[in-house]
Protein backbone atom coordinates (compact mmCIF):
# COMPACT_ATOMS: atom_id res chain seq x y z
CA UNK A 1 0.00 0.00 0.00
CA UNK A 2 0.87 3.25 -0.42
CA UNK A 3 0.56 6.02 1.72
CA UNK A 4 -0.24 9.72 0.74
CA UNK A 5 3.47 10.90 2.15
CA UNK A 6 4.50 8.96 -1.10
CA UNK A 7 2.26 10.40 -3.52
CA UNK A 8 4.19 11.85 -6.43
CA UNK A 9 3.28 12.74 -9.96
CA UNK A 10 3.60 10.12 -12.27
CA UNK A 11 2.66 7.45 -9.74
CA UNK A 12 0.05 5.01 -10.57
CA UNK A 13 -2.64 3.47 -7.92
CA UNK A 14 -5.68 1.75 -8.11
CA UNK A 15 -8.75 3.39 -7.10
CA UNK A 16 -12.12 2.00 -7.54
CA UNK A 17 -11.00 -1.23 -10.07
CA UNK A 18 -9.30 1.53 -12.24
CA UNK A 19 -5.49 2.46 -12.59
CA UNK A 20 -4.66 6.20 -12.17
CA UNK A 21 -1.76 8.03 -12.87
CA UNK A 22 -1.37 11.00 -10.45
CA UNK A 23 -0.88 13.92 -12.67
CA UNK A 24 -0.71 16.75 -9.44
CA UNK A 25 -0.29 16.48 -6.29
CA UNK A 26 -0.64 19.20 -2.99
CA UNK A 27 -0.03 19.08 0.36
CA UNK A 28 -3.01 20.80 2.42
CA UNK A 29 -3.40 21.66 6.05
CA UNK A 30 -6.53 24.17 6.68
CA UNK A 31 -6.16 26.46 10.08
CA UNK A 32 -6.30 23.99 12.90
CA UNK A 33 -7.56 21.20 11.19
CA UNK A 34 -5.55 17.38 10.17
CA UNK A 35 -3.43 17.31 6.46
CA UNK A 36 -4.92 16.59 3.25
CA UNK A 37 -3.46 15.58 0.16
CA UNK A 38 -5.36 16.98 -3.25
CA UNK A 39 -4.81 15.00 -6.14
CA UNK A 40 -5.54 15.28 -10.01
CA UNK A 41 -5.61 11.92 -11.01
CA UNK A 42 -6.14 10.25 -15.05
CA UNK A 43 -7.79 7.30 -15.48
CA UNK A 44 -5.70 5.70 -17.62
CA UNK A 45 -8.28 3.84 -19.34
CA UNK A 46 -10.86 6.33 -19.66
CA UNK A 47 -8.47 9.36 -19.83
CA UNK A 48 -11.04 11.23 -17.98
CA UNK A 49 -8.94 13.48 -15.21
CA UNK A 50 -10.91 13.66 -11.88
CA UNK A 51 -9.68 15.27 -8.32
CA UNK A 52 -9.78 14.09 -5.05
CA UNK A 53 -8.56 14.36 -1.28
CA UNK A 54 -7.20 12.40 0.48
CA UNK A 55 -6.50 12.69 4.28
CA UNK A 56 -3.05 12.45 5.38
CA UNK A 57 -1.65 8.71 6.12
CA UNK A 58 -4.32 7.52 4.15
CA UNK A 59 -3.07 4.45 1.76
CA UNK A 60 -3.87 3.60 -1.39
CA UNK A 61 -3.25 0.87 -3.49
CA UNK A 62 -0.12 1.05 -6.28
CA UNK A 63 -1.41 -0.27 -9.75
CA UNK A 64 1.16 -2.62 -11.34
CA UNK A 65 0.70 -1.38 -14.74
CA UNK A 66 3.19 -3.03 -17.26
CA UNK A 67 4.58 -1.48 -20.09
CA UNK A 68 5.77 -3.60 -22.85
CA UNK A 69 7.56 -2.29 -26.39
CA UNK A 70 5.44 -3.37 -29.71
CA UNK A 71 5.24 -2.93 -32.95
CA UNK A 72 2.79 -1.34 -35.14
CA UNK A 73 2.01 -3.78 -37.79
CA UNK A 74 -1.06 -3.36 -39.78
CA UNK A 75 -4.20 -2.32 -39.70
CA UNK A 76 -7.73 -4.16 -40.86
CA UNK A 77 -11.12 -3.32 -40.80
CA UNK A 78 -10.64 -0.84 -37.47
CA UNK A 79 -8.72 -3.29 -35.78
CA UNK A 80 -4.79 -2.36 -35.46
CA UNK A 81 -2.45 -5.62 -34.69
CA UNK A 82 0.78 -5.01 -32.97
CA UNK A 83 3.31 -7.18 -31.80
CA UNK A 84 5.50 -7.57 -28.59
CA UNK A 85 9.05 -6.86 -29.35
CA UNK A 86 10.53 -9.65 -27.28
CA UNK A 87 7.80 -12.61 -27.07
CA UNK A 88 6.59 -11.67 -30.84
CA UNK A 89 3.44 -12.21 -29.62
CA UNK A 90 0.67 -10.27 -31.41
CA UNK A 91 -2.16 -8.56 -30.33
CA UNK A 92 -5.73 -6.23 -32.36
CA UNK A 93 -6.44 -2.86 -30.46
CA UNK A 94 -9.06 -1.06 -31.29
CA UNK A 95 -9.75 2.69 -32.62
CA UNK A 96 -11.39 3.73 -29.49
CA UNK A 97 -8.07 2.68 -27.13
CA UNK A 98 -5.48 4.34 -29.58
CA UNK A 99 -7.23 7.74 -30.03
CA UNK A 100 -5.33 10.26 -31.83
CA UNK A 101 -2.46 7.80 -31.87
CA UNK A 102 -3.93 6.41 -35.24
CA UNK A 103 -2.94 9.27 -36.46
CA UNK A 104 0.87 8.39 -36.41
CA UNK A 105 0.93 4.50 -37.10
CA UNK A 106 2.84 3.45 -39.70
CA UNK A 107 4.48 -0.17 -40.39
CA UNK A 108 7.16 -0.83 -37.94
CA UNK A 109 6.26 2.30 -35.80
CA UNK A 110 7.50 1.33 -31.68
CA UNK A 111 4.60 2.12 -29.66
CA UNK A 112 4.62 1.57 -25.79
CA UNK A 113 1.41 -0.45 -24.83
CA UNK A 114 0.45 -0.64 -20.84
CA UNK A 115 -1.35 -3.49 -19.61
CA UNK A 116 -3.29 -3.33 -16.44
CA UNK A 117 -4.40 -7.00 -15.04
CA UNK A 118 -2.92 -8.23 -18.73
CA UNK A 119 -5.39 -6.14 -20.48
CA UNK A 120 -3.94 -3.26 -22.62
CA UNK A 121 -5.34 0.03 -21.58
CA UNK A 122 -2.86 2.46 -23.34
CA UNK A 123 -0.92 2.93 -26.37
CA UNK A 124 2.05 5.81 -26.60
CA UNK A 125 3.92 6.63 -29.85
CA UNK A 126 7.21 8.45 -29.34
CA UNK A 127 6.71 12.08 -29.11
CA UNK A 128 8.49 13.09 -33.21
CA UNK A 129 6.81 11.04 -35.65
CA UNK A 130 8.27 11.26 -39.72
CA UNK A 131 5.62 10.74 -42.56
CA UNK A 132 5.76 11.44 -45.88
CA UNK A 133 3.56 14.04 -47.45
CA UNK A 134 1.10 12.27 -49.82
CA UNK A 135 -1.28 14.84 -51.16
CA UNK A 136 -0.94 18.83 -51.25
CA UNK A 137 -0.48 21.86 -53.43
CA UNK A 138 2.79 22.07 -55.44
CA UNK A 139 5.19 24.06 -53.33
CA UNK A 140 5.87 27.90 -53.75
CA UNK A 141 9.91 27.74 -54.30
CA UNK A 142 11.96 30.34 -52.19
CA UNK A 143 8.68 30.67 -49.55
CA UNK A 144 10.21 29.86 -46.59
CA UNK A 145 8.14 31.17 -44.22
CA UNK A 146 6.47 28.71 -41.99
CA UNK A 147 3.68 30.59 -40.42
CA UNK A 148 1.87 30.61 -43.67
CA UNK A 149 0.34 27.54 -43.66
CA UNK A 150 -1.61 24.72 -46.36
CA UNK A 151 -3.44 21.80 -46.32
CA UNK A 152 -1.91 18.37 -46.26
CA UNK A 153 -2.21 14.73 -46.06
CA UNK A 154 0.93 12.54 -45.06
CA UNK A 155 0.91 8.30 -45.40
CA UNK A 156 -1.45 7.81 -42.44
CA UNK A 157 -4.50 9.99 -44.11
CA UNK A 158 -3.54 12.55 -41.55
CA UNK A 159 -4.49 15.62 -41.99
CA UNK A 160 -2.46 19.04 -41.02
CA UNK A 161 -1.51 22.18 -41.60
CA UNK A 162 1.83 22.43 -43.46
CA UNK A 163 4.14 25.20 -44.63
CA UNK A 164 3.89 26.62 -48.08
CA UNK A 165 7.19 25.08 -49.36
CA UNK A 166 6.47 21.94 -49.15
CA UNK A 167 5.61 19.59 -51.96
CA UNK A 168 4.02 15.93 -52.28
CA UNK A 169 6.42 13.18 -51.23
CA UNK A 170 8.67 15.42 -49.03
CA UNK A 171 9.01 13.95 -45.66
CA UNK A 172 8.14 16.00 -42.38
CA UNK A 173 8.33 15.66 -38.55
CA UNK A 174 5.19 16.03 -36.61
CA UNK A 175 5.31 16.21 -33.02
CA UNK A 176 2.79 13.76 -31.68
CA UNK A 177 1.61 15.49 -28.71
CA UNK A 178 -0.58 18.21 -30.20
CA UNK A 179 -0.31 16.68 -33.82
CA UNK A 180 1.42 19.87 -35.51
CA UNK A 181 3.90 19.95 -37.95
CA UNK A 182 7.38 20.34 -36.75
CA UNK A 183 10.08 20.62 -39.65
CA UNK A 184 11.46 18.92 -42.99
CA UNK A 185 13.28 16.09 -42.63
CA UNK A 186 14.80 13.18 -45.06
CA UNK A 187 13.44 10.40 -45.71
CA UNK A 188 14.25 7.89 -42.61
CA UNK A 189 16.25 5.14 -43.60
CA UNK A 190 14.43 1.62 -44.37
CA UNK A 191 11.60 3.33 -45.10
CA UNK B 1 44.66 45.80 -12.57
CA UNK B 2 44.14 46.48 -8.84
CA UNK B 3 43.53 43.23 -6.92
CA UNK B 4 43.31 44.09 -3.74
CA UNK B 5 40.78 45.81 -1.10
CA UNK B 6 42.13 49.31 -0.71
CA UNK B 7 41.57 50.09 -4.42
CA UNK B 8 37.65 50.38 -3.84
CA UNK B 9 37.97 52.86 -1.66
CA UNK B 10 35.49 55.61 -2.13
CA UNK B 11 33.14 52.81 -3.63
CA UNK B 12 29.56 54.02 -3.92
CA UNK B 13 26.26 52.32 -4.22
CA UNK B 14 26.08 51.96 -7.93
CA UNK B 15 22.20 53.80 -7.40
CA UNK B 16 24.00 56.96 -6.46
CA UNK B 17 26.39 56.65 -9.48
CA UNK B 18 23.40 56.36 -11.41
CA UNK B 19 21.86 59.48 -10.25
CA UNK B 20 25.15 62.13 -9.92
CA UNK B 21 26.94 60.31 -13.09
CA UNK B 22 30.00 60.21 -11.62
CA UNK B 23 31.58 57.94 -8.79
CA UNK B 24 33.25 54.23 -8.72
CA UNK B 25 30.60 51.78 -8.91
CA UNK B 26 31.33 48.01 -8.34
CA UNK B 27 28.88 44.44 -8.40
CA UNK B 28 28.06 42.16 -11.07
CA UNK B 29 28.15 43.02 -14.71
CA UNK B 30 26.03 41.15 -16.63
CA UNK B 31 23.52 40.98 -20.11
CA UNK B 32 20.05 41.51 -20.11
CA UNK B 33 17.44 43.03 -22.76
CA UNK B 34 20.12 43.86 -25.26
CA UNK B 35 22.54 45.83 -22.75
CA UNK B 36 25.02 45.56 -20.06
CA UNK B 37 24.63 46.35 -16.78
CA UNK B 38 26.23 46.70 -13.35
CA UNK B 39 24.13 45.79 -10.32
CA UNK B 40 24.27 46.09 -6.84
CA UNK B 41 21.91 45.79 -3.91
CA UNK B 42 20.93 50.04 -4.59
CA UNK B 43 20.16 49.24 -8.15
CA UNK B 44 22.00 49.11 -11.69
CA UNK B 45 23.48 51.39 -14.04
CA UNK B 46 23.87 50.93 -17.81
CA UNK B 47 27.37 49.55 -18.91
CA UNK B 48 28.58 51.66 -22.11
CA UNK B 49 30.74 49.66 -24.83
CA UNK B 50 33.88 51.52 -23.83
CA UNK B 51 34.01 49.65 -20.28
CA UNK B 52 33.44 46.03 -21.91
CA UNK B 53 36.48 46.05 -24.41
CA UNK B 54 38.44 42.17 -24.21
CA UNK B 55 35.60 40.69 -22.14
CA UNK B 56 33.31 38.17 -23.45
CA UNK B 57 29.67 39.95 -23.65
CA UNK B 58 27.91 36.69 -22.74
CA UNK B 59 29.48 36.00 -19.07
CA UNK B 60 28.96 37.65 -16.05
CA UNK B 61 31.79 39.57 -14.51
CA UNK B 62 32.63 40.88 -10.47
CA UNK B 63 33.02 43.96 -12.03
CA UNK B 64 33.94 47.94 -10.69
CA UNK B 65 33.51 50.83 -13.19
CA UNK B 66 34.82 54.48 -12.47
CA UNK B 67 32.10 56.55 -13.61
CA UNK B 68 33.96 60.16 -14.50
CA UNK B 69 33.05 63.08 -16.82
CA UNK B 70 31.22 61.72 -19.20
CA UNK B 71 33.28 58.32 -19.71
CA UNK B 72 33.88 55.21 -17.80
CA UNK B 73 36.94 53.35 -16.84
CA UNK B 74 36.88 49.51 -16.12
CA UNK B 75 39.17 49.25 -12.59
CA UNK B 76 38.25 45.37 -12.62
CA UNK B 77 36.79 42.76 -13.83
CA UNK B 78 36.41 38.94 -12.67
CA UNK B 79 34.81 36.69 -15.33
CA UNK B 80 32.04 34.55 -13.14
CA UNK B 81 31.37 30.65 -13.27
CA UNK B 82 27.68 31.40 -13.47
CA UNK B 83 26.47 28.30 -11.57
CA UNK B 84 22.59 27.31 -11.14
CA UNK B 85 22.24 29.19 -8.01
CA UNK B 86 23.90 32.38 -9.36
CA UNK B 87 21.84 32.36 -12.73
CA UNK B 88 18.47 31.78 -10.79
CA UNK B 89 19.56 34.07 -7.94
CA UNK B 90 20.31 36.77 -10.93
CA UNK B 91 17.66 36.53 -12.56
CA UNK B 92 14.85 36.25 -9.50
CA UNK B 93 17.29 39.61 -8.42
CA UNK B 94 14.77 42.32 -8.48
CA UNK B 95 12.22 39.71 -7.04
CA UNK B 96 14.14 38.65 -3.71
CA UNK B 97 14.75 42.57 -3.26
CA UNK B 98 11.22 43.16 -3.11
CA UNK B 99 10.57 40.73 -0.62
CA UNK B 100 12.62 41.82 1.36
CA UNK B 101 11.58 44.77 1.39
CA UNK B 102 8.02 44.05 2.02
CA UNK B 103 9.57 42.38 5.52
CA UNK B 104 11.05 46.48 6.15
CA UNK B 105 8.17 47.46 5.19
CA UNK B 106 5.78 45.13 8.01
CA UNK B 107 8.64 45.65 10.74
CA UNK B 108 8.15 49.67 10.09
CA UNK B 109 4.63 49.46 10.27
CA UNK B 110 4.55 47.46 13.64
CA UNK B 111 7.20 50.00 15.31
CA UNK B 112 5.57 52.83 14.06
CA UNK B 113 2.66 52.02 15.71
CA UNK B 114 4.04 51.47 19.07
CA UNK B 115 4.82 47.72 19.09
CA UNK B 116 7.78 45.91 20.62
CA UNK B 117 9.87 43.69 18.35
CA UNK B 118 10.52 40.50 20.63
CA UNK B 119 12.59 37.37 19.76
CA UNK B 120 11.58 34.41 21.26
CA UNK B 121 13.21 30.94 21.71
CA UNK B 122 13.07 28.78 18.47
CA UNK B 123 13.98 25.17 20.70
CA UNK B 124 11.32 24.58 22.84
CA UNK B 125 9.76 22.15 25.24
CA UNK B 126 6.58 22.14 24.01
CA UNK B 127 6.37 23.20 20.38
CA UNK B 128 3.07 23.39 19.69
CA UNK B 129 -0.67 21.87 21.36
CA UNK B 130 -2.68 21.43 18.21
CA UNK B 131 -3.28 17.45 17.57
CA UNK B 132 -2.58 17.64 14.13
CA UNK B 133 0.84 20.05 14.19
CA UNK B 134 4.50 17.85 14.53
CA UNK B 135 7.63 19.07 15.12
CA UNK B 136 11.48 18.32 14.72
CA UNK B 137 13.21 16.71 17.52
CA UNK B 138 16.42 18.32 18.53
CA UNK B 139 18.42 16.73 21.36
CA UNK B 140 15.69 17.18 24.12
CA UNK B 141 13.46 20.10 22.88
CA UNK B 142 12.11 20.31 19.82
CA UNK B 143 11.81 23.31 16.98
CA UNK B 144 8.98 25.68 17.72
CA UNK B 145 5.93 25.20 15.12
CA UNK B 146 4.86 29.21 16.45
CA UNK B 147 6.11 31.56 18.86
CA UNK B 148 2.71 31.67 20.37
CA UNK B 149 3.18 30.82 23.94
CA UNK B 150 6.52 32.30 24.70
CA UNK B 151 4.87 35.78 23.45
CA UNK B 152 1.90 35.00 25.29
CA UNK B 153 4.22 34.32 28.67
CA UNK B 154 5.54 37.78 27.70
CA UNK B 155 2.28 39.65 27.51
CA UNK B 156 1.17 38.25 31.07
CA UNK B 157 4.32 40.01 32.28
CA UNK B 158 3.40 43.30 31.04
CA UNK B 159 4.72 43.76 27.19
CA UNK B 160 1.76 44.68 26.16
CA UNK B 161 2.05 45.33 22.33
CA UNK B 162 4.38 42.89 20.87
CA UNK B 163 5.26 41.84 17.53
CA UNK B 164 8.06 39.03 16.10
CA UNK B 165 8.90 37.79 12.73
CA UNK B 166 10.69 34.43 12.51
CA UNK B 167 11.14 30.85 11.29
CA UNK B 168 8.88 28.11 12.41
CA UNK B 169 8.92 24.82 11.46
CA UNK B 170 6.29 22.18 10.64
CA UNK B 171 7.01 18.43 10.16
CA UNK B 172 5.64 16.97 6.89
CA UNK B 173 4.46 19.63 5.54
CA UNK B 174 5.69 20.08 2.17
CA UNK B 175 3.47 21.36 -0.82
CA UNK B 176 3.04 24.92 -2.86
CA UNK B 177 1.47 26.56 0.28
CA UNK B 178 3.57 24.56 2.81
CA UNK B 179 7.43 24.37 4.08
CA UNK B 180 8.36 22.13 6.39
CA UNK B 181 10.42 25.87 7.53
CA UNK B 182 8.57 29.11 6.96
CA UNK B 183 8.44 32.87 8.34
CA UNK B 184 5.59 33.55 10.75
CA UNK B 185 4.57 36.94 11.94
CA UNK B 186 2.65 37.16 14.93
CA UNK B 187 1.22 40.13 16.97
CA UNK B 188 -0.50 40.45 19.94
CA UNK B 189 -2.69 43.64 21.67
CA UNK B 190 -3.82 43.47 24.85
CA UNK B 191 -7.00 44.66 25.96
CA UNK B 192 -8.01 44.36 22.34
CA UNK B 193 -9.98 41.74 20.24
CA UNK B 194 -10.62 40.44 16.46
CA UNK B 195 -12.03 43.64 15.98
CA UNK B 196 -8.69 45.16 16.14
CA UNK B 197 -6.92 42.79 14.47
CA UNK B 198 -9.30 43.01 11.20
CA UNK B 199 -8.56 47.10 11.82
CA UNK B 200 -4.23 46.60 11.91
CA UNK B 201 -4.79 43.83 8.73
CA UNK B 202 -6.43 46.81 6.68
CA UNK B 203 -4.10 49.07 7.35
CA UNK B 204 -1.26 46.90 7.20
CA UNK B 205 -2.70 45.46 3.66
CA UNK B 206 -3.00 49.28 3.08
CA UNK B 207 0.51 50.37 3.56
CA UNK B 208 1.83 47.02 1.59
CA UNK B 209 0.01 47.71 -1.03
CA UNK B 210 1.84 49.77 -3.52
CA UNK B 211 4.71 47.00 -3.17
CA UNK B 212 2.28 44.84 -4.58
CA UNK B 213 1.65 43.79 -8.19
CA UNK B 214 -2.19 44.48 -7.82
CA UNK B 215 -2.57 47.11 -5.77
CA UNK B 216 -5.93 47.63 -6.01
CA UNK B 217 -7.08 44.17 -4.85
CA UNK B 218 -5.03 45.48 -0.90
CA UNK B 219 -6.59 48.45 -0.51
CA UNK B 220 -10.71 46.69 -1.02
CA UNK B 221 -13.17 47.04 1.19
CA UNK B 222 -12.73 43.48 3.33
CA UNK B 223 -15.63 40.52 3.17
CA UNK B 224 -16.23 39.74 6.10
CA UNK B 225 -18.00 36.44 6.73
CA UNK B 226 -18.86 33.70 9.32
CA UNK B 227 -18.07 29.84 8.63
CA UNK B 228 -21.77 29.11 9.71
CA UNK B 229 -22.97 31.78 6.71
CA UNK B 230 -20.32 30.33 4.57
CA UNK B 231 -21.74 27.32 4.42
CA UNK B 232 -25.41 28.21 4.43
CA UNK B 233 -25.28 31.06 1.58
CA UNK B 234 -22.76 28.98 -1.06
CA UNK B 235 -23.89 25.79 -0.58
CA UNK B 236 -26.89 25.31 1.93
CA UNK B 237 -25.17 23.37 4.56
CA UNK B 238 -26.32 24.00 8.06
CA UNK B 239 -23.80 23.72 10.80
CA UNK B 240 -26.11 24.61 13.58
CA UNK B 241 -25.54 20.57 14.94
CA UNK B 242 -22.19 19.56 15.62
CA UNK B 243 -23.56 16.13 16.18
CA UNK B 244 -25.25 15.32 13.28
CA UNK B 245 -22.51 14.98 10.41
CA UNK B 246 -25.64 14.12 7.83
CA UNK B 247 -26.22 17.56 6.55
CA UNK B 248 -21.95 17.36 5.44
CA UNK B 249 -22.53 14.23 3.81
CA UNK B 250 -25.36 15.37 1.54
CA UNK B 251 -23.11 17.75 0.33
CA UNK B 252 -20.07 16.00 -0.17
CA UNK B 253 -22.49 13.26 -2.11
CA UNK B 254 -23.77 15.92 -4.18
CA UNK B 255 -20.94 17.02 -5.48
CA UNK B 256 -19.35 13.65 -5.76
CA UNK B 257 -16.78 14.05 -3.41
CA UNK B 258 -15.25 11.05 -1.72
CA UNK B 259 -15.86 10.03 2.11
CA UNK B 260 -15.40 7.43 4.68
CA UNK B 261 -17.93 6.15 6.64
CA UNK B 262 -15.53 6.40 9.83
CA UNK B 263 -15.00 10.09 8.93
CA UNK B 264 -15.56 12.94 11.68
CA UNK B 265 -17.92 15.74 11.71
CA UNK B 266 -14.63 17.68 11.50
CA UNK B 267 -12.81 16.02 9.19
CA UNK B 268 -16.26 15.94 6.56
CA UNK B 269 -15.95 19.85 7.43
CA UNK B 270 -12.12 20.44 5.76
CA UNK B 271 -13.69 18.09 2.61
CA UNK B 272 -16.44 20.48 2.27
CA UNK B 273 -14.09 23.45 3.19
CA UNK B 274 -11.66 22.66 1.18
CA UNK B 275 -13.03 21.23 -2.25
CA UNK B 276 -15.92 23.92 -2.50
CA UNK B 277 -15.14 26.86 -0.58
CA UNK B 278 -10.86 27.52 -0.30
CA UNK B 279 -10.33 28.70 -3.93
CA UNK B 280 -12.92 30.68 -4.08
CA UNK B 281 -12.16 32.80 -1.16
CA UNK B 282 -10.69 36.60 -1.13
CA UNK B 283 -11.07 35.93 -4.52
CA UNK B 284 -11.96 39.66 -5.55
CA UNK B 285 -11.14 41.05 -2.12
CA UNK B 286 -9.43 39.96 1.13
CA UNK B 287 -11.62 38.08 3.18
CA UNK B 288 -11.94 37.57 6.65
CA UNK B 289 -13.72 34.33 7.93
CA UNK B 290 -14.73 34.32 11.25
CA UNK B 291 -16.05 32.42 14.05
CA UNK B 292 -15.06 28.75 13.63
CA UNK B 293 -16.59 25.69 15.05
CA UNK B 294 -16.01 25.21 18.69
CA UNK B 295 -13.98 22.20 18.19
CA UNK B 296 -11.48 23.92 16.23
CA UNK B 297 -11.22 26.53 18.55
CA UNK B 298 -7.30 25.54 19.62
CA UNK B 299 -6.11 28.69 22.00
CA UNK B 300 -9.13 30.82 21.53
CA UNK B 301 -11.96 31.81 23.09
CA UNK B 302 -15.23 29.86 22.94
CA UNK B 303 -18.59 31.90 21.95
CA UNK B 304 -21.69 32.04 24.15
CA UNK B 305 -23.75 28.91 22.70
CA UNK B 306 -26.78 30.51 21.26
CA UNK B 307 -29.54 28.77 19.83
CA UNK B 308 -29.59 28.10 15.80
CA UNK B 309 -25.96 29.09 16.26
CA UNK B 310 -23.09 27.08 15.50
CA UNK B 311 -21.32 26.74 18.37
CA UNK B 312 -18.21 29.14 17.66
CA UNK B 313 -15.34 30.30 19.25
CA UNK B 314 -13.38 34.08 18.48
CA UNK B 315 -11.35 33.12 15.61
CA UNK B 316 -11.09 34.40 12.38
CA UNK B 317 -8.43 34.14 9.59
CA UNK B 318 -7.67 35.73 6.62
CA UNK B 319 -8.17 34.89 2.89
CA UNK B 320 -6.53 36.35 0.03
CA UNK B 321 -6.81 34.93 -3.60
CA UNK B 322 -7.75 31.53 -2.12
CA UNK B 323 -4.63 30.88 -0.03
CA UNK B 324 -5.11 30.88 3.90
CA UNK B 325 -3.05 33.98 5.15
CA UNK B 326 -3.38 34.47 8.93
CA UNK B 327 -5.20 33.17 11.92
CA UNK B 328 -6.49 35.12 14.16
CA UNK B 329 -7.85 34.12 18.38
CA UNK B 330 -9.04 36.08 21.00
CA UNK B 331 -7.18 34.59 23.44
CA UNK B 332 -8.09 32.09 25.90
CA UNK B 333 -7.34 33.25 29.07
CA UNK B 334 -8.56 31.14 31.80
CA UNK B 335 -5.76 28.71 32.97
CA UNK B 336 -7.74 25.91 33.87
CA UNK B 337 -9.72 25.45 30.56
CA UNK B 338 -6.17 25.90 28.78
CA UNK B 339 -5.08 23.00 30.75
CA UNK B 340 -8.24 21.25 30.12
CA UNK B 341 -7.87 21.51 26.01
CA UNK B 342 -3.79 20.66 26.40
CA UNK B 343 -5.15 17.53 27.77
CA UNK B 344 -7.29 16.50 25.70
CA UNK B 345 -4.91 17.74 22.64
CA UNK B 346 -2.06 15.04 24.05
CA UNK B 347 -5.07 12.25 24.56
CA UNK B 348 -6.07 12.66 20.68
CA UNK B 349 -2.55 12.79 19.63
CA UNK B 350 -1.22 9.56 21.22
CA UNK B 351 -4.71 7.96 19.89
CA UNK B 352 -3.12 9.23 16.48
CA UNK B 353 0.28 7.55 17.58
CA UNK B 354 1.82 10.86 17.79
CA UNK B 355 4.33 12.48 20.26
CA UNK B 356 2.11 14.04 22.88
CA UNK B 357 4.02 16.97 23.73
CA UNK B 358 4.28 17.92 27.42
CA UNK B 359 2.32 20.71 28.66
CA UNK B 360 4.41 24.12 28.68
CA UNK B 361 4.06 24.76 32.73
CA UNK B 362 5.96 28.12 31.95
CA UNK B 363 2.59 28.88 29.98
CA UNK B 364 0.23 27.57 32.81
CA UNK B 365 1.66 29.52 35.06
CA UNK B 366 1.70 33.20 33.37
CA UNK B 367 -1.85 32.52 32.82
CA UNK B 368 -2.34 31.48 35.99
CA UNK B 369 -0.76 34.92 37.45
CA UNK B 370 -2.99 36.61 34.50
CA UNK B 371 -3.29 37.52 31.33
CA UNK B 372 -5.97 40.36 30.35
CA UNK B 373 -7.99 39.82 27.71
CA UNK B 374 -5.76 39.92 24.61
CA UNK B 375 -5.92 39.21 20.56
CA UNK B 376 -3.00 37.77 18.47
CA UNK B 377 -2.28 36.37 15.17
CA UNK B 378 0.31 34.39 13.50
CA UNK B 379 0.61 35.57 9.56
CA UNK B 380 2.41 33.64 7.40
CA UNK B 381 4.18 36.05 5.67
CA UNK B 382 5.89 33.65 2.60
CA UNK B 383 2.04 33.51 1.59
CA UNK B 384 0.98 37.15 1.81
CA UNK B 385 4.60 37.75 0.08
CA UNK B 386 3.86 35.62 -3.04
CA UNK B 387 0.85 36.70 -3.09
CA UNK B 388 1.39 40.11 -3.09
CA UNK B 389 4.40 39.70 -5.83
CA UNK B 390 2.19 37.30 -7.62
CA UNK B 391 4.27 34.19 -7.15
CA UNK B 392 2.36 31.20 -7.76
CA UNK B 393 3.28 29.11 -4.49
CA UNK B 394 6.62 29.33 -2.19
CA UNK B 395 8.96 27.66 -4.53
CA UNK B 396 8.77 30.30 -7.05
CA UNK B 397 8.82 32.47 -4.32
CA UNK B 398 11.49 31.92 -2.15
CA UNK B 399 15.60 32.34 -2.81
CA UNK B 400 16.22 28.57 -2.41
CA UNK B 401 14.39 25.54 -3.18
CA UNK B 402 13.00 22.87 -0.10
CA UNK B 403 16.24 19.97 0.61
CA UNK B 404 14.77 16.98 -0.72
Amino acid sequence: MLSTDQFRKKLKVVLDGDPYVMIDVDFVRPGKGQGFVRTKLKNMISGAVTERTFKSNETVQPASVQDHEMQFLYENGGDYTFMNNQTYDQIELGADLLGDTVNYLYDGLNCTVSFFNDLPISCEVPNFVELEVTDCEPGIKGNSATNTMKPAVVSTGYRLNVPLFLNQNEWIRIDTRNGQYVERCKRPEGR
Amino acid sequence: MPGHIGAFRGRAPVESVRATGRGLAAGVLFYEDGRHWLRDVSGKIEAPAEALAGLDPRRPYWAALRFEAGRVERVYAEAITASSEFTRLQRDFERHQARWAVHQRIRGFFLERGFLEADTPVRVPCPSMEPHLDSFATDGLYLRTSPELHLKRLLAAGFDKLFEIGPCFRAGERGSQHREEFLLLEWYRTFADLDALIDDLRHLLKILAPMAADPAYLQRPFEIVTVQELFAHRLGVSLTDQSDPEPLRACLRRHKIDFAPEDDWDTLYFRVFLNLIEADLGGARPTIVRDYPASQAALAKKGAVEPGRMPYCHRFELYLRGVEIANAFYELTDPVEQRARFEADRRLRRQLGKTAYAVDEGFIAALESGLPPSAGIALGLDRLVAVMLGADGLDALLPFPAEP
